[in-house]
């Protein structure tokens, strides 16, 4: 039998297997042209996702950097001349009967309970001038020192008058040890400095 | 247009059904006679020569279903042109593959006949529904439509050499096959 006879005789194998690879014949050209169509679409959804990683990434490290920048700078000082706090955030939440309910201690008391602490400090100050029904209100208490004296700085919205600038200066001086209590108001204009 | 439309039209002798015919199964027609005869040209008239036998035994044929009846005459057609320029036309698609027949036919097998020819193609058949889907389709598109290892392997995402493999286990598994029918390999 020759070879030329044999691919003859393939000629007359059975229909049904001719069919059959016809069908993969257009199903695999079907597939080739979907492949070719959906490109574009897999280039983009590929060069979208990729784009959307890197903004992820670069926000991820923008946020580090911003954190390792906050924390190396130095800390806020307490004192903050253009902001007015509100009697609530000064003396806290007002009670149901729209009053607050405070105690004010005795110099001895008001010293332990105070000492070395600026945020009770600026809290009783603010404790004592709404016992006084003053209006005026502390906002922050700091302290400097030099070379011969310390000094705490109170910061008070407004002058609160002589009398009660006296009261201040005996609190001030015994919680914080300070030589001298300087008064100031937010722009940072003095009003009165007093020696201890 | 349907294959059993194409068919009434060859049936009622009216002209549209070679331009029907053609529509359907002509780049299909072409392939076939390319991969076997190298050459554009050939290629186009085994294309026309196809269509011009169908008018001419249809009737008293109909074919159905009619796909496979076509490339069987377009591929018998391009065989015959291939054994007409033979000499002249060396390492033509038809040598590639005459050559890895081989594997299955010597040359010096004995003398062919039309009943040898049908029994050859039914064990060829039997031996094809033996085989795995992808194999016996790939087998085919070879042995059959003449196409290619390296386009058949591009169609299937495998590579040439894993196609070139499978085909020549096959061709060995055949050979055994039809040796076992008392064909004479």
């Amino acid at each position: 039998m020759k070879r030329e006879f044999f691919l003859r005789a393939l000629s007359e194998i059975d229909d049904d297997l001719l069919i059959e690879a016809d069908v993969e014949n257009k199903e695999n050209k079907a597939n080739a042209k979907n492949k070719a169509r959906m490109l574009p679409f897999r280039i983009a959804g590929t060069a979208a996702a990729c784009l959307i990683l890197l903004v992820g990434v670069w926000s991820v490290f923008q946020g580090g950097m911003k954190k390792a920048m906050l924390d190396s700078a130095a800390p806020e000082a307490e004192f903050a001349p253009d902001r007015m706090p509100t009697e609530d955030a000064i003396l806290g939440a007002a009670d149901a009967d729209g009053g607050h309910d405070y105690n004010y201690k005795a110099d001895e008391e008001f010293s332990a309970a105070t000492a070395g602490q600026p945020q009770n400090v600026k809290n009783a100050v603010n404790e004592y001038l709404a016992e006084s029904d003053s209006a005026v209100r502390c906002t922050g208490v700091t302290e400097e020192k030099t070379n011969h004296a310390r000094i705490a700085c109170v910061t008070l919205t407004d002058d609160p008058g002589e009398d009660v600038l006296s009261a201040l200066l005996e609190m001030v001086k015994n919680s914080v040890g300070a030589d001298s209590v300087r008064f100031l108001l937010p722009d940072g204009t003095e009003i009165e400095t007093i020696d201890a | 247009m349907e294959d059993r439309r194409i068919v009434e039209l060859f049936l009622a002798r009216a002209e549209e059904a070679i331009t029907a015919l053609n529509q359907k199964y002509g780049r299909l027609c072409r392939r076939i006679a390319m991969n076997i005869l190298g050459n554009e040209a050939d290629a186009e008239e085994c294309e026309a020569d196809t269509a011009l036998a169908v008018w001419n035994t249809v009737p008293p044929n109909a074919p159905d279903p009619l796909m496979p009846y076509v490339c069987r005459i377009a591929r018998n057609l391009a065989l015959d042109r291939y054994r007409y320029n033979h000499a002249a036309r060396r390492g033509s698609g038809a040598d590639v593959l005459l050559s890895e027949i081989g594997d299955i036919i010597s040359d010096t097998a004995g003398a062919e006949d039309e009943a040898m020819a049908k029994a050859t193609a039914a064990a060829i058949s039997d031996f094809l529904r033996g085989q795995r889907k992808e194999d016996r389709r790939l087998f085919i598109r070879r042995y059959f439509h003449g196409d290619s290892v390296e386009l058949i392997a591009r169609e299937r995402g495998i590579t040439q050499n894993a196609a070139s493999v499978k085909l020549h286990r096959m061709r060995t598994r055949l050979r055994a096959f039809l040796k076992e029918r008392g064909i004479d390999v």
